[in-house]
């Protein structure tokens, strides 16, 4: 079998998991053209300097997949500030993909990853919705 | 409880001070060695001490901008706000006066004040990590911002897709 099919249409909502004294992080993930399908997206942190200095910034991270779902080869392509590239790294370093299947080809072995940091006016409630946004997709 | 990380302490940061002060008098050394340790219980009755038997202005400015310092950590922001003044009005370059008043000014709720501090203390010492600190800590009190992280996997590859397997 082959599957070349993308991971269409999902975009949801997770909640990072941090240590406890850590300030939790949303995390947005938009995933709709992947050619493998994520099995656990790790959200980098939020470098503390940039927050308190009020830093955003964007990090494109490329890397392989292997038969197995694990990155290799992973490296920066583009960044707006190098301070967002090691926990960016980081996260694709601890994220996975699903295996492929015994019958499964690989359509590529290479992806992009793109964090966006940004800082928001902080809610007074910001609980996160996961419906609401599976609702949304 | 204001950020004692980010209360500065006259001891170490100016060359020698400390071995300077320290011989000469003692109490404003152990003072400042138990504030530096978050210590203020210790260190403000130790620095007052100190300011009774200073010697000199020198010693005098370095007393009152600990007891600045020590009264913040206290939760005494008005007693602090009088030791900060006090070296200001002596020494309007003193950019670690200007670092705690921010603070003591944070504390009051007195958020101008409290940037104009922050900016005269960064005209004096740009680099000031302990400025920066502030600068975050008032930031977080008057504009509180939730960090927010996009992972988006949509941008393609730059480089073509590898042959398929035969």
């Amino acid at each position: 079998m082959k599957r070349c099919g993308s991971f269409v249409g999902t975009f949801f909502v997770i909640a990072s998991a941090f240590a406890a004294d850590e300030q939790p992080v949303l995390a947005h993930v938009i995933d709709s053209s992947t050619d493998r399908i994520p099995a656990q997206t790790v959200a980098p942190e939020y470098p503390r300097k940039a927050r308190r200095d009020r830093v955003e910034g964007e990090v494109q991270v490329c890397f392989e997949v292997t038969r197995e779902g694990q990155t290799r080869r992973v490296a920066v392509r583009n960044s707006t500030h190098r301070t967002f590239e090691k926990p960016s790294l980081k996260a694709v370093r601890a994220s996975s993909f699903r295996p492929l299947g015994k019958d499964e080809t690989l359509p590529a072995i290479k992806s992009c990853r793109t964090f966006v940091f940004s800082l928001e006016p902080a809610e007074e409630d910001a609980s996160v919705d996961v419906n609401q946004a599976d609702n949304s997709a | 409880m204001m950020s004692l990380a980010a209360v500065g302490v006259y001891a170490d940061e100016d060359t020698n001070s400390k071995t300077v002060i320290g011989p000469r008098n003692i109490y404003l050394s152990d003072g400042a060695d138990a504030l530096l340790a978050h210590n203020a219980l210790e260190g403000v009755p130790l620095t007052l001490k100190g300011l009774a038997m200073a010697h000199g202005q020198r010693e005098e400015k370095i007393a009152h901008s600990n007891l600045c310092a020590g009264f913040l950590m206290l939760e005494q922001p008005q007693t602090a706000l009088e030791h900060c003044n006090w070296v200001l009005e002596r020494d309007p370059y003193h950019w670690r006066s200007y670092n705690n008043r921010a603070l003591v000014y944070l504390a009051m709720e007195r958020f101008e004040e409290s940037e104009a501090d922050i900016k005269k203390g960064q005209e004096l010492n740009p680099r000031s990590e302990t400025l920066k600190e502030v600068k975050g800590i008032y930031l977080d009190t008057v504009e509180p911002v939730d960090e927010k992280i996009i992972i988006d996997d949509r941008r393609k590859s730059p480089l073509p897709p590898l042959e398929k397997p035969e």
